[in-house]
């Protein structure tokens, strides 16, 4: 198959990809620094909090971009598609860097279990046992009319903590540690899998890998969607303890695949910009691969607008005020630029054939999409910080930006360490010849 | 020489039959050098780089369905902004009467309806479809279009067609048969059975919206058709409905005797129904205090609880109340109007009997116990009595 293809016979990356790997750990490593140095080394009491979401907000961004790219390898298989198999490899790459990806997640166990930052509120209860049996057993039953404390406030306070202590057989931090652990059993056990067996591929070409590829693939979907939408209850959803949204994995699923098209085309156009896989990823594949972008842009504006339109529209005050923390002076500017960013201006931008077909202009609006992946991310995550501060103005600063641009520089390098000595195509795939011959009609 | 004299119209154009997909490929891209304009190819299966081959522009069809993509949005926020914004004004849940979240899934739905069938009917159009007969179809060869061979086929519209000398052409590019196709003698109408069969159905169908029309406006001593019996008529208790399951045959249990809101034990007779005893109490018990916040906090109360019948103003003329009497005048709804909370009966009642009306009801006015707690009980009397000496007559 190689010796019939003489474009395959050079397509590695080359020196490329340890320069690379050098540039993303340093901007990575630089990054991140920085950001523990504004957080932890120059600011107070109230920084520190605002790190740790920060923190989180970049982390899941990464996070689910990488688990995007994990998924595009397995739906791939699940599909039986050949016009991906020229770019699969990109995305195999991306999530073959999880073990490190995950690494950089270990810091957030530190809000998690200590006293000293509270990210998630309901992390109080939890180690407060008196405390919630005490509410649990309802406040209001025990008020006597008092004067100490408001009858409203009380009751308010015993609604939130009713719907709190609810939740606290699942929301408690020995069985979250419990779930973190089987997630990453499941992340790294299904990216390594896809991995090693299309690697297995290159050097003896054969259908068995592929066969046993596509068989696992539809079992691996349920996993993946299961852990996903778990992991965006327990750390995102969950930093607003008493809200609840069904559609929120969902949602999260939508703006992490959207993500993971917009990162494979930022991926090839660059590799294609070094020279490197020049007629092997041809515009009918950034067709391709813009069409679904554009589709997952307009699915999370689906979603999203779906779970904003069910709650504005029943104005039940235990969900709303997610909604509302949103719309808040210090936010609603977020909130109008994701509507904007996020979904009208791709909309039109990608929407014509010749934009997708155009490999620099798609990969320009790519770039803006990754952008856009983070302010989704840090919309879901720092309005937390901020909820009931009326007067709050909004928190991004330096310390934000730096660490975002850490966690992209930690992307490159995780993707390029693992791209060296590697084919960028599967070469040994049997679906090759066809994705390279492929068109669209 | 007969169809010379009768010049140029009386032809089709001219075809030619190939073998397989690489000669019609050679043939489309020679035909195209040559300068023709009015051709086409036919394949059984879509053949890939075809298009190219017979430099075909770029299809019109997106632009048309983004123009109608276009329209329906403007089409569908327009029509509810008149319906529920000019026509029909209608408040829905306290939003305003274009709240745009709320008609978002009408607005998609108009988009891709006519994105959908702007982009169907286009592509007939431009096509020139529907059309049941084509002149190729006259050429017992051009069967197998479908099965196994491919063909090109100039139209004698062409600027460059000659009949001699374009089937020579034709020839020339290594086809396996070459003809010229006549024009048919007449125009490929309807076929006349279809034409009856149509005729036939279209009178069917005027059938049933007649049946239900006249069932709709006539009247039966049968009784009425359910197809869903059990929607129609579903086995539950309403609240003054009879049912022989308890001795007392009411569907509707009273509650258990002492039975008490959770969260309102500490409150006494006096605060929750405003009573001491049998008699209403004057004025508010000391677990009240009457304050700028309580009174603020009864007026949020009252126009979210009371104002829809009673009137923001408490003169018994509430939206509900309103609407109620032109349906009544109608003779569409039967209707009590609202007490007018500022007459002199509501003026002259002990405020504890306005206590014990929130929490137990009047006349056609249900409980309001569920809905409001204890204090807001008094937060709203108190307030009732704030529209009273505001609205002296």
């Amino acid at each position: 198959m190689s010796d019939s293809q003489p474009i395959l016979r050079d397509c590695k990356a080359g020196d490329l990809a340890p320069k690379m790997a050098r540039f993303g750990l340093v901007v990575g490593v630089l990054g991140l620094l920085l950001g523990v140095v504004l957080g932890y080394g120059v600011g107070g009491e109230e920084v520190r909090e605002h790190f740790w979401f920060a923190y989180l907000a970049s982390y899941s961004w990464l996070l689910t971009l990488v688990l995007g790219t994990l998924l595009f390898s397995i739906l791939m298989h699940l599909f039986g598609a050949y016009w991906s198999v020229t770019v699969r490899r990109l995305a195999e790459i991306t999530h073959a860097g999880l073990p490190l990806v995950l690494l950089l997640g270990l810091p957030l166990l530190y809000p998690l279990v200590s006293h000293e930052v509270t990210v998630w509120q309901w992390t109080e209860f939890s180690h407060d046992g008196a405390a919630a049996e005490a509410f649990e057993g309802g406040a209001l039953d025990d008020y006597a009319g008092g004067d100490e404390e408001d009858y409203y406030e009380v009751l308010e306070k015993e609604e939130h903590h009713h719907l709190v202590s609810h939740k606290l057989s699942y929301l408690n931090v020995p069985f979250l540690l419990g779930r973190i652990v089987l997630y990453v059993v499941v992340w790294l056990f299904l990216s390594r899998f896809f991995f090693r067996k299309s690697l297995a591929q290159d050097d003896a070409p054969d259908f068995e890998p592929t066969r046993s590829l596509r068989r696992f693939s539809a079992p691996a979907v349920i996993l993946w969607a299961l852990t996903l939408t778990f992991f965006a209850f327990d750390f995102l959803m969950s930093l607003d303890e008493t809200w609840f949204s069904t559609m929120f994995g969902v949602y999260v699923f939508a703006g992490a695949f959207m993500a993971n098209f917009a990162w494979l085309i930022v991926v090839a156009r660059f590799l294609q910009s070094r020279g490197k896989l020049v007629g092997l990823i041809t515009p009918e594949h950034y067709h391709d691969l813009g069409k679904l972008m554009f589709a997952f842009v307009c699915f999370w504006a689906y979603v999203g607008f779906s779970q904003f339109m069910l709650i504005w529209y029943a104005n039940m005050p235990e969900e709303t005020h997610w909604f509302q923390n949103r719309l808040v002076p210090a936010w609603s500017n977020w909130s109008v630029a994701l509507m904007l960013g996020h979904f009208i201006l791709p909309f039109v931008g990608i929407l014509s054939r010749h934009v997708k077909r155009n490999p620099t202009l798609l990969a320009a609006w790519a770039g803006f999409l990754l952008v856009m992946h983070f302010v989704d991310h840090y919309w879901i995550v720092v309005p937390n910080l901020t909820r009931g501060m009326e007067s709050a103005g909004n928190p991004f600063g330096w310390m934000d930006l730096a660490l975002v641009v850490g966690m992209a520089g930690m992307l490159v390098f995780a993707t390029a360490r693992r791209a060296a000595g590697l084919p960028l195509v599967p070469i040994g795939d049997p679906n090759l010849k066809k994705a390279l011959a492929f068109e669209n009609a | 020489m007969n169809q010379q004299t009768q010049g140029k119209k009386q032809f089709y154009g001219a075809y030619a039959e190939f073998a397989d997909v690489d000669s019609l490929m050679a043939a489309a891209q020679k035909v195209r050098k040559a300068g023709f304009q009015r051709w086409d190819c036919h394949t059984p299966f879509p053949v890939h780089g075809l298009d190219k081959a017979m430099g075909i522009r770029p299809t019109r069809l997106p632009w048309i369905v983004l123009a109608f993509g276009a329209t329906g949005v403007a089409a569908a926020l327009a029509m509810q902004y008149w319906m529920n914004g000019i026509d029909y004004p209608f408040d829905i849940s306290g939003k305003p009467l274009f709240s745009w979240p709320a008609f978002i899934p009408v607005t998609f739905e108009m988009m891709v309806l006519f994105s959908a069938f702007s982009a169907f009917f286009a592509m007939w159009i431009i096509n020139g479809l529907p059309k049941w007969f084509h002149p190729l179809f006259r050429k017992p060869e051009f069967a197998r279009v479908t099965d196994d061979r491919f063909f090109v086929a100039i139209e004698a519209r062409d600027p460059q067609f000659h009949p001699e000398r374009t089937v020579e052409f034709l020839r020339g590019l290594g086809a396996v048969s070459v003809d010229v196709v006549e024009e048919p003698a007449e125009s490929g109408g309807m076929p006349r059975k279809l034409v009856y069969g149509l005729v036939v159905l279209s009178a069917a169908a005027i059938v049933p919206p007649a049946m239900m029309f006249e069932a709709r406006h006539g009247t039966t001593t049968k009784p009425p058709v359910n197809l869903v019996p059990d929607m129609d008529d579903q086995a539950k208790f309403r609240p003054q409905g009879f049912t022989p399951l308890f001795p007392d045959g009411r569907m509707s249990r009273p509650q258990p005797a002492g039975t008490v809101a959770r969260g309102t034990l500490a409150f006494g007779d006096d605060v929750r129904q405003g009573m001491d005893g049998d008699r209403f109490l004057e004025s508010p018990p000391a677990e009240v205090t009457v304050d700028r916040a309580l009174l603020d906090r009864g007026e949020k109360r009252f126009d979210i609880y009371c104002a829809v019948c009673h009137g923001m103003d408490g003169r018994g003329e509430g939206p509900v109340a309103v609407r109620a009497r032109d349906l009544a005048a109608l003779g569409q709804a039967t209707w009590v109007q609202p007490t007018d909370l500022t007459d002199d009966r509501i003026r002259a009642m002990p405020i504890g009997e306005i206590v014990h009306t929130i929490a137990n009801g009047k006349n056609t006015m249900p409980s309001y116990g569920g809905q409001i707690p204890p204090r807001d009980r008094w937060a709203i009397a108190l307030y009732v009595r704030a529209l009273q000496k505001a609205q002296t007559r």
